[in-house]
């Protein structure tokens, strides 16, 4: 009797609370707030993948029209992949127009100098502020299938399966490339003295 | 190399990777764009975001003609011309086919949205 109250008299669930496929749903029947949730939930690993691409300061229009293309397409959208594989797909379509365009690119991508927000001591964030600048360099030396494989594991989240929809390729291509991106990031950073 | 130090390079490599407060401000600039994006387009968008197909009576005001004429110009787009016959109904039909396009690029969406945008005027 108790649960039945509780359930009955429980407050609505606000967005943030919802998963990706429920606000989907409702974006898909025009609920424009729960498009904008997907936003907030993933314009960052979104952004963080797109920024080792075609360098950060493109990286915003980049994932400005990977957002735009996938809120006019979402009514198409079959959820027969995950959003987040979907969106990345998109952004990574995006990526590719835009260094087509401007070939150069890719090769200005550039270390960025903030950290994330941390309750950590002030060494450890100068710690790894470092280490996250000389990863940044040393991802700029790899080759390209590496790199986007390795960025969309790492800073994407995705899993194997999911970076394999992404890329088109067989999950054991992702994994193959994961292996040999970290033993050429490994081998740079100890090159310049790092380590674990 | 062993296992294990590979586990701890992995480890090293994946604390690093992480998004920054930049990339968290992105969201904003996501936002906003979205936002302008629904003043200046709020039909289009609200039809292209709900997957419906378009109904007759969206296109009472259309000259279904001049929509097949129109809708030679989206071969680019894949649509089915076929369905590009004269009539209102049929109009409704050709519309519907909007439904399965998928503008991944602004290209496709800007030109769809013009020959909407005509025939919805009567061009």
């Amino acid at each position: 009797m108790v649960g039945i109250l509780t359930l009955k008299f429980a407050p609505p669930a606000s967005l943030n609370d919802l998963e990706d496929n429920q606000l989907v749903a409702l974006a898909r029947r025009g609920q424009d707030e729960a498009f904008d949730e997907l936003v907030r939930r993933h314009s960052p690993r979104v952004h963080a993948v797109c920024s080792r691409i075609v360098g950060r300061e493109e990286a915003y229009d980049v994932v400005q029209d990977a957002f735009l293309a996938a809120y006019r397409a979402i009514g198409t959208f079959r959820q027969e992949a995950q959003f987040s594989t979907w969106l990345h797909r998109i952004a990574l379509n995006c990526c590719y127009a835009r260094t087509r365009k401007h070939p150069d690119l890719s090769h200005d991508i550039q270390a960025p100098t903030e950290h994330p927000e941390t309750t950590d001591s002030p060494l450890e964030i100068a710690e790894r502020r470092d280490l996250r600048a000389a990863l940044e360099k040393a991802l700029a030396k790899l080759k390209p299938d590496f790199r986007e494989t390795f960025v969309l594991v790492e800073f994407g989240n995705l899993d194997y399966a999911a970076a394999a929809e992404v890329l088109n390729i067989e999950v054991g291509t992702v994994k193959s490339r994961m292996n040999r991106a970290r033993a050429s990031l490994r081998e740079i950073l100890e090159g310049w003295g790092y380590a674990p | 190399m062993n296992h294990n130090n590979d586990d701890t390079w992995a480890d090293f490599l994946s604390s690093a990777a992480q998004p920054t407060a930049r990339d968290q401000a992105s969201t904003d600039h996501v936002l906003n764009a979205l936002r302008l994006e629904r003043q200046e387009n709020p039909t289009w968008n609200a039809y292209l975001s709900s997957g419906a197909v378009l109904r007759p009576i969206d296109l009472k005001a259309v000259q279904p003609t001049l929509v097949a004429i129109k809708l030679e110009r989206l071969r680019v787009l894949r649509l089915n011309l076929t369905r590009a016959v004269a009539g209102l109904a049929a109009a409704a039909t050709v519309a519907a086919g909007f439904v399965f396009l998928n503008p991944t690029t602004s290209a496709d969406a800007n030109e769809a949205y013009t020959v909407y945008q005509e025939a919805s005027t009567g061009w």
